[in-house]
Formats: C-alpha cells, sequence, structure tokens
C-alpha cells in the first residue's frame, strides 16, 4: 500500500510531500529503536532484581519505581512508533463496502481529529510538567523528579500529532490525484 | 437543546459505535468522544484536566509493565518456530490415533497458549504446520482447518493472557488471580475440543484417518526442544501461583527465558531479536493507546453517570440475574464476531462491568466467562476474526472454515454452561492463593 502511496506521490513530483514521508520514517525508526532500548532495560532491570533478591538476598532497590517510569516511557514512545507505522488497531467490519475514496477522505479526517487531539495532550501535558516540577514532586525511594517524564509524554504526543498531520496531507493528495 | 447527562452518555456511546464501524482508530474515537462528552457535561477546564492528567496516570502502573514483558515472551516464541517444535511433538505423541492430527494441533495449541498470550500466533504457526499436514494425510479441509481456528482461541483464555492482562487493569483486578483463574476452565475447554474430534472421528472416520505410528525413541526425541518452554511455563505460572514473583517480573523471567531458550537452540538469530523486540514495542504502543482511550472515555461514562443509571435499572428489572448474565453474554458473542477481543473489552468493561457487580457476580469469574465468550466470536460467522487470519494463512474458502466450526462452537458453548453451573472450576486456584 506504501509503495502505492510513493508512487502517488511521485506522480504528482510532490517534493513536500515525499520529504514529509521521509520524516515520517526517520521519526518511526528513531523512536523505535527507543522503544526497543526501553523495552530490553525493563525486562533486564526485573531479571536482575529477582536474581539478586534470591541468590544474594540483596533486591534492587526501587526496581518497581523505575520499572513504572520505564513503563511510561516506553508506552508513549511506542505510541509514536505504531503511529508512524500506520498500525493503530480498528474495527473492519465494513472494509469491503467502503470505497477507496471514502476511505482514505475518512482516513485524512481522522488523521485531522488525531493531530488536534495529541495537540490538546501534548499541550496539557507539558503544562503539567512545570506544575510538577514546581511542587517538587519526587518518587517515594529514589527520589526520581516525576516531572521529566510528563515532557517525555508531551513530546512524544507532539510527535504523534505531527505525523497524524503527515498522514492527512497524504490523505489529501491521495484523493485530488484521483 | 437541554439533554440529561445519561443521555448526553448514551448519545456519546452511539456516537462512538457509528466511528468504530467507520473505521476511525479505535483509541482516538474512544479519546476524543470521551474528550468531547466532557466538555459538554463538565465544561473545559475539567476535560482538560482529564487530558493532563489521564494519559500519564494510565502509563505509570506497574501492573501494566506486565504487558510489554508478556508480548515479547509470545513473540519470541512465535517468530522462532518453537510452536513448530510443540506442535511436532505432539503430533508425534497423538498423530497415529483416528482423528490424533486433529488432537495434536488442539493439544499444541494449548501449549502455545500457555507461552504466548493471543490468539493470532497460535493460529498462524498451526494454519502453516498443521493445516499441510493434515491435508497430506487426507483430513477433511473443513474439520483439519477449524480445529487449527478454535485451538488459535486457546490463546486468550490460558494464561498468560493479554486479555486478562487488559481487564486487570481497566477493573483494577489482581493479574495474578486471573491468570490463575484461566488455567482450570482452559484444561477444560481443550478436552471438550479434544472430546468433539474424538465424536466427530466415531461418526466420520474417513474424514479423520489415523498418521503413521512412531516409535518410543522418535517420541522421547521429538520432547526434546520442548520440555524446556514447558518448565518456563511451570516457572511463570508457579512463582505467581506461589507468590514468588509479581506478574511483571513473571512477564521479564518469560521474556528473558524464551530469549535463552531459543538462543540455546540455535532458533534466535539477531535478525529474529530484533523484529521481535520492534513487534513486541509496536504491539506495546497500541495497546497502551487503546487503553488510554478507554480511560479518557470512562471519565466521561462516569460523569454521565450511566453505568450507574445502567446498573440501577438492571437491578430493578424483575428477571433473574442469570436471566441478564445471559443476555450480556449474547451480546458479548455478537460483539465477537464484529470485534476483535481487546477493543470489545475496552468498549464493554467501562459500561457493563458495574452492572455485573451489581447483580453480584465474582469480578475474577466474570474475567473469564467474558474472554471465553469473546473467544467464540471470534470464530463465529459472519466475520470471525481467527477464521479471517487462518483463510489468509492457509488459502481455505471462508465458507469452509465456517462449516467445520459449529461443533467446535457447541464444545465452547458447553463450557461457559459449565463454568456458570460450576464457578468453583474458575475460582478453585484463585482462591487457593
Amino acid at each position: 500500500m506504501w509503495q502505492k502511496d510513493k508512487t502517488i506521490m511521485k506522480e504528482t513530483n510532490s517534493h513536500f510531500l515525499l520529504c514529509t514521508e521521509k520524516l515520517n520514517n526517520i521519526v518511526t525508526q528513531i523512536f523505535g529503536y527507543a522503544s526497543v532500548i526501553v523495552l530490553v532495560a525493563m525486562m533486564l532491570l526485573t531479571v536482575s532484581d529477582v536474581f539478586c533478591r534470591y541468590a544474594f538476598n540483596k533486591p534492587i532497590m526501587g526496581t518497581p519505581e523505575v520499572v513504572t517510569l520505564m513503563m511510561v516511557t516506553l508506552g508513549f514512545v511506542a505510541i509514536v512508533l505504531c503511529t508512524g507505522k500506520r498500525t493503530h488497531i480498528k474495527v473492519d467490519v465494513l472494509n469491503k463496502y467502503i470505497p477507496s475514496t471514502a476511505k482514505t477522505i475518512s482516513e485524512g479526517f481522522y488523521s485531522l481529529c488525531g493531530t488536534g487531539l495529541f495537540i490538546f495532550i501534548s499541550w496539557q501535558n507539558f503544562v503539567q510538567a512545570g506544575v510538577i516540577r514546581d511542587t517538587d514532586n519526587i518518587t517515594q525511594i529514589l527520589d526520581i523528579p516525576y516531572y521529566p517524564f510528563y515532557l517525555i509524554t508531551s513530546f512524544s504526543c507532539g510527535v504523534v500529532a505531527l505525523l497524524l498531520f503527515i498522514n492527512m496531507l497524504l490523505c489529501i493528495v491521495k484523493v485530488v490525484h484521483k | 437543546m437541554n439533554i440529561s447527562i445519561q443521555m448526553a452518555g448514551v448519545l456519546g456511546l452511539i456516537v462512538l459505535l457509528v466511528l468504530l464501524f467507520a473505521r476511525m482508530w479505535i483509541a482516538i474515537a474512544m479519546a476524543l468522544i470521551g474528550f468531547l462528552g466532557f466538555i459538554y457535561i463538565g465544561g473545559l477546564d475539567p476535560a482538560l484536566m482529564i487530558l493532563a492528567t489521564v494519559p500519564y496516570r494510565t502509563l505509570s502502573n506497574y501492573t501494566l509493565s506486565t504487558l510489554p514483558l508478556f508480548v515479547l515472551m509470545g513473540i519470541v516464541i512465535a517468530n522462532t518456530g518453537i510452536g513448530e517444535d510443540l506442535y511436532h511433538a505432539a503430533h508425534t505423541w497423538m498423530g497415529r490415533l483416528k482423528g490424533g492430527l486433529a488432537m495434536a494441533t488442539v493439544l499444541a495449541c494449548a501449549a502455545l497458549a500457555a507461552i504466548c498470550g493471543n490468539s493470532m500466533a497460535g493460529t498462524i504457526t498451526m494454519g502453516k504446520v498443521a493445516v499441510p499436514e493434515m491435508r497430506k494425510y487426507k483430513y477433511d479441509e473443513s474439520l483439519a482447518t477449524a480445529c487449527v481456528a478454535t485451538g488459535g482461541t486457546l490463546g486468550f483464555l490460558i494464561p498468560p493472557s493479554l486479555g486478562f492482562i487488559l481487564y486487570a487493569i481497566l477493573t483494577e483486578q489482581s493479574v495474578g488471580k486471573l491468570f490463575m483463574a484461566g488455567v482450570l476452565p482452559g484444561l477444560l475447554l481443550v478436552s471438550l475440543l479434544i472430546s468433539v474430534i474424538f465424536i466427530i472421528g466415531k461418526f466420520k472416520p474417513l474424514s479423520m484417518p489415523p498418521g503413521p505410528g512412531t516409535s518410543f525413541k522418535e517420541k522421547i526425541v521429538s520432547i526434546k526442544y520442548t520440555w524446556a518452554m514447558v518448565l518456563l511455563f511451570l516457572l511463570v505460572m508457579g512463582g505467581i501461583y506461589g507468590g514468588i514473583f509479581t506478574p511483571t517480573e513473571a512477564g521479564a523471567i518469560g521474556a528473558f527465558g524464551a530469549i535463552v531458550i531459543s538462543a540455546i537452540s540455535r532458533r534466535l538469530t539477531l535478525q529474529n531479536l530484533f523484529t521481535s523486540l520492534f513487534e513486541a514495542a509496536r504491539t506495546t504502543g497500541m495497546i497502551a493507546c487503546i487503553i488510554i482511550g478507554a480511560f479518557i472515555f470512562s471519565k466521561f461514562l462516569c460523569i454521565s453517570e450511566l453505568p450507574f443509571s445502567l446498573s440501577e435499572f438492571v437491578g430493578g428489572l424483575p428477571f433473574n440475574r442469570y436471566t441478564i448474565f445471559a443476555i450480556i453474554v449474547f451480546l458479548y458473542i455478537l460483539l465477537g464476531m464484529f470485534m476483535d477481543v481487546m477493543p470489545a473489552i475496552v468498549l464493554t468493561v467501562p459500561i457493563l462491568y458495574p452492572v455485573i457487580i451489581s447483580l453480584g457476580f465474582d469480578p475474577i469469574w466474570y474475567g473469564v466467562i467474558m474472554v471465553l465468550v469473546m473467544e467464540m466470536g471470534m470464530i463465529t460467522p459472519p466475520i470471525g476474526m481467527n477464521v479471517f487470519i487462518l483463510a489468509g494463512v492457509t488459502g481455505s474458502d471462508i465458507g469452509t472454515i465456517f462449516r467445520g466450526v459449529w461443533p467446535f462452537v457447541a464444545a465452547e458453548l458447553l463450557c461457559v454452561i459449565i463454568v456458570t453451573i460450576f464457578p468453583q472450576i474458575v475460582m478453585f486456584l484463585p482462591n487457593m492463593m
């Protein structure tokens, strides 16, 4: 399908859209690697904690806290990955009954809705990060401040909004080209 | 126009369903309707506060970290071909019996379900391995494909199940207890499915001829690569049951163990590992997004008081609670025909869970029934997700697969009835924890 999209972009000679698609792929790849690193770290930390607890009777202090923060990071970074790969889950019951142009138009509209929504989430989490920093909100055992993780949330949601915007542009080009 | 808050909740739900069936991404549809509905009832500032707090707090949950780890464990096993080993072992031990290959398929699906958390892995793996083998021995195409499609659904019932993790997060129930609750119903369902194959074999012996005999040595050799996976399952589930690990720790040990075992058995390449890690991260992103959407939507439902009004209404109906339960089960079968298990869980739990609790049913028991019933929907027409996946993998005609599933659907329905009459089957292991 994306090969077809690339063809459309080449045919329309839209340098801007080719660049945005390239940007989509680069961003997706970067966030993909980041999420893999966090996932592996999460697994290794938890396994090490269990091993140290039973082998040496010395668990790694604050592991659940760190794992929880890693989960936040992994979750939001991975949302960028699956947005970039266009693999969000949808109900495909009526798929074969909807004409392809209607599908493209609706996907463009949904991407627009998603862009708006994620811009709001990004903005609100950025504001929330400031509030959390000002109130010195930290974790109970390791005193890790929470606000950087709100910033990660905000940044990731901002990137998701950007990727959805790119998708919307692509949908417009596809409809116009048809 | 001024509408009551409950009516706003109902309208929100209707618009959500319309958007879902119009192919809007589930996560965005739920979050958007939740946000707009909250603005309508509570105003803009509280709605913005929901966006500021709910996404972060939803993912900032230690229990949720169980999810990516069990996902990784399942994907590593599916991508490294260990599922095929499980089938070959079951095939070697049971292939000689009449219907033995079909029985082996169900057993291998159950074994794969015990290490993978979803139905897709079992369906795809067995579709690639077991169906060609059954074709080779002149099995009836309908039966061969139907037993794979049904066996695949075991992935959601036998722990570790992603469906149970999602249900636990949405309802704040214990993941460990839900995992344990799925074990005995899972075994019951496996034995019912094998009984169905046995009965079909009695009436239509030509539809499932016996496979070749194998020596005792071959049987022993066949478990060379599978014993480690069985050990891993016992370690993970035994650890949770015995309180040695938290479910998150069990997930990490399971994922790490799966990587080590596949590396030792020389199934794991660097390419395989990276593919599995990327796939696990992507799946985590998909599910995380849906969970965030579900939580934003459930905030809207809460402020609309719809679930509570519905609970009061249903509680006041002059029916036996099992009649209402039967209606809910029917609704889930219907939903399962059109949706995958996970979206169906996030869509229905915020609305129906309070109703179920107000009727006095146990939340753990209900979680198992819900998953069991939706599994049934995954193989029933018009939209049996597993059937579609299998048709894609095997090239079989969808109608042919659907023709064969009915005896297995009957077995699943029987399993629901047994588990409803004897809830102890579900609650025995969780109560022992």
